[in-house]
């Protein structure tokens, strides 16, 4: 049992309150320090998942996140199929990747339009942007609406979904009550398309060439938000169960969240652009359209380009939802959430929330109970990458006479938001010198 | 008429209550003139304004998240703890189960210096609160039915019927008579029974019913095969902190 020998990780609520301190010397212009800490309350779920019964854990476990819950019951459902070594038949898998396309677009849609758009025209909220856009986002809202009552029929709950288990559903609706939305949701691709061709017209994005790593899922032959291996830089593959070994955890004084390095020393980008790096070849056509339209120059780690890639993901996921639904038939898919014999085990699941790389890894007891649990989140990760971003920029802000403190901090909170780092406009920024 | 002035707060918690108030507002467009929202860190407006209804999600965890809830009380007509950790505690309750120190150590290894608070307390714990909404999130039908009664000046009231009840309504599969044990006989309904209509038996999160027939419901689990050991793993997921109390075995 070497995983218990280790010491147990804190599971930050990410999307809550942070704080960045940045430490500039006024004379020398000098960047002494920047430190993004989290200062929300932990809630200690690794610590409560210890005991309950397995067939509980991806509704407790979705319970983490309001926006991301889908990712958390799907992760932890896998990590303990995983455990007990339990198949699954591919028309559960297909239907949860549909699933986690859904939550992935309803995610992505508040980012990229109720908090990247103002950015873009430097308003601070969606109500003060010019008519027009003004009207594009109204679109992207209704999208949504559309998109969480899909998920909703489909799961139970649009934040917290109900039917997933180890194993499968519990229930599963009709086909009858799925296909009407099919139609509704092809007529936003060419909106979506047009759309955001406004980003290509209205918008200059700043570059930022650095160096550094991504790391993603990658199958080679699709788009993949949950099967598939972990690879890093395009190049390197990691296997599920040594995530820990490459990605080292770190406690920092700073903040209540923990920290991951690859071989804890280097940041590394998880995310919407991680994932265009590493699977672009395999974007739908409309969506592939829409990146030669945008023309951007992948591997690319610039944070600017973050709400883009997303914009290319809302459009590749919806053309493949309505795709996959249409071919699956959803009444032969209803699994019953009877586990079989339980034994013990450890089991790790990897999947792409909508902010990344997530990491559920739970061990079990011979009752099917929860020994120990450990969960990595997507922003924990992003963490590091973060504050290199900002390491970044900050010395080109203060060259070029920006450093009106106002000017500064919202250039830099507007980095950090580029990273959706879950509810990103928590972020605030605090001067130190 | 004068707009209603909402305000927003996330505390320590998932913000999916918040989430789907805005998916609740998103869904309402014919009120939207009706309301402005003054302070919401989500949509980009994080300070704390005079406001007529304050929504409030999450559990007091830290001193600063105390700090912040007697604040926001001063600045509102109106606070509505919005959601099971707000108002009963819900699953970051669950935590209340082990030492506050065992937790700690749990987590980081060795003691730090982190701003908790040793328990974990719901909003009425600290401050006045007018109204509940129940739910692990609260449904959006009911956030719109509340909305609606705040912007015609209504009194809002929380349903006092079992869960068993929307199951009746709906058609619904008794899960209990399948030996599965359900909360739902105990449970204050208006959720729709969303769980047990995707055949997932009902954990509480709406809380308890005012009047709780606890021994009906021994009653109705005995007849069943269920065994009150199952009751007791089950309470604490989302009513670690409600007034029932299971003492014989």
């Amino acid at each position: 049992m070497k995983f218990l020998s280790k010491q147990l990780t804190h599971l930050p609520r990410v999307e809550g309150h942070g704080k960045i301190y940045v430490e500039i010397d006024r004379e020398s212009k000098r960047v002494l320090r920047v430190n993004l800490g989290i200062v929300e309350g932990s809630r200690f779920f690794e610590v409560f998942l210890k005991g309950r019964n397995i067939i509980e854990v991806p509704q407790i476990a979705s319970r983490i996140c309001g926006l991301c819950g889908v990712s958390h019951a799907v992760c932890s459902a896998i990590a303990l199929e995983n455990a007990l070594g339990l198949d699954i038949p591919e028309s559960v898998r297909r239907l949860r990747e549909v699933i986690m396309a859904l939550n992935t677009i309803e995610s992505h849609l508040i980012h990229v339009g109720v908090l990247s758009f103002p950015d873009y025209f430097n308003v601070k909220t969606f109500l003060e942007l010019p008519e027009l856009v003004r009207n594009s986002v109204i679109k992207l809202i209704k999208l949504r609406t559309l998109v969480g009552k899909l998920l909703e029929l489909l799961t139970g709950d649009r934040i917290h979904p109900r039917n997933i288990v180890p194993g499968g559903f519990t229930y599963l609706p009709s086909r009858n009550k799925v296909l009407p939305y099919l139609d509704e949701l092809s007529k936003y691709i060419d909106v979506l398309y047009n759309l955001f061709e406004v980003l290509r017209e209205r918008i200059k994005l700043p570059s930022m060439e650095r160096v550094g790593h991504y790391a993603a899922l990658f199958t080679g032959n699709d788009y993949p938000l949950h099967t598939g291996s972990l690879i890093v830089d395009s190049k390197f593959l990691i296997p599920h169960k040594d995530f820990k070994n490459y990605f080292i955890e770190s406690v920092v004084q700073y903040s209540t969240a923990k920290r991951s390095l690859l071989f804890g020393k280097e940041s590394y980008m998880v995310g919407a652009l991680a994932r265009l790096n590493t699977n672009y070849l395999y974007l739908a056509k409309p969506a592939k359209e829409l990146l030669n339209e945008l023309g951007l120059n992948l591997p690319s780690l610039n944070p600017y380009l973050i709400p883009i890639a997303q914009a290319i993901e809302i459009v590749h996921f919806l053309d493949y939802i309505i795709r996959e639904l249409k071919e699956l038939e959803l009444t032969g898919m209803k699994v019953c959430p009877t586990i079989g014999q339980v034994r013990r085990g450890i089991g790790v699941g990897i999947v792409e929330a909508p902010r990344g790389i997530l990491y559920h890894m739970y061990e079990i007891d011979g009752d099917g109970k929860v020994r120990y649990a450990d969960i990595v989140t997507p922003t924990a990760q992003n963490f590091a990458d973060i504050e290199e971003s900002i390491k970044y920029l900050l010395p080109k802000l203060l060259r070029s006479n920006l450093l009106v403190p106002d000017n500064l901090k919202y250039e830099i909170e507007k980095l950090v938001r580029c990273y959706d780092p879950c509810i990103s406009c928590s972020v605030h920024v605090i001067f130190m010198k | 008429m004068s707009k209603l002035k909402i305000m927003q707060y996330s505390l320590t918690c998932c913000e999916g209550c918040a989430v789907n108030l805005i998916n609740a507002l998103a869904s309402m467009l014919q009120i939207l003139d009706k309301v402005e929202i003054v302070t919401s860190r989500i949509l980009g407006l994080p300070k704390l304004r005079e406001a007529d209804v304050a929504f409030v999600d999450g559990s007091v965890i830290t001193k600063e998240d105390e700090e912040v809830v007697k604040i926001i009380r001063r600045k509102s007509k109106v606070v509505v703890a919005l959601g099971s950790c707000a108002s009963i505690g819900g699953i970051n309750a669950l935590k209340e189960l082990f030492s506050h120190e065992e937790a700690i150590r749990d987590v980081y290894g060795v003691l730090p210096n982190i701003p908790h608070l040793k328990d974990v307390k719901t909003l009425d714990d600290v401050i006045d609160v007018d109204y509940i909404l129940l739910g692990c999130p609260p449904t959006t039908n009911e956030i719109s039915r509340f909305l609606m009664d705040m912007v015609l000046g209504k009194t809002f009231r929380l349903p006092d019927k079992p869960i068993c009840y929307e199951c009746k309504i709906r058609g619904i599969k008794c899960l209990l008579e399948e030996g599965i044990l359900c909360l739902g006989p105990i449970i204050r309904a208006g959720c729709e029974a969303k769980c047990p209509a995707y055949r997932v038996p009902c954990w509480g999160c709406k809380g308890l019913t005012d009047d709780v027939n606890l021994e009906a419901f021994l009653e109705s689990l005995e007849r069943n095969d269920i065994p009150i050991k199952e009751l007791k793993e089950k309470i604490p997921i989302f009513l670690t902190k409600s007034r029932i109390k299971l003492t014989s075995g």
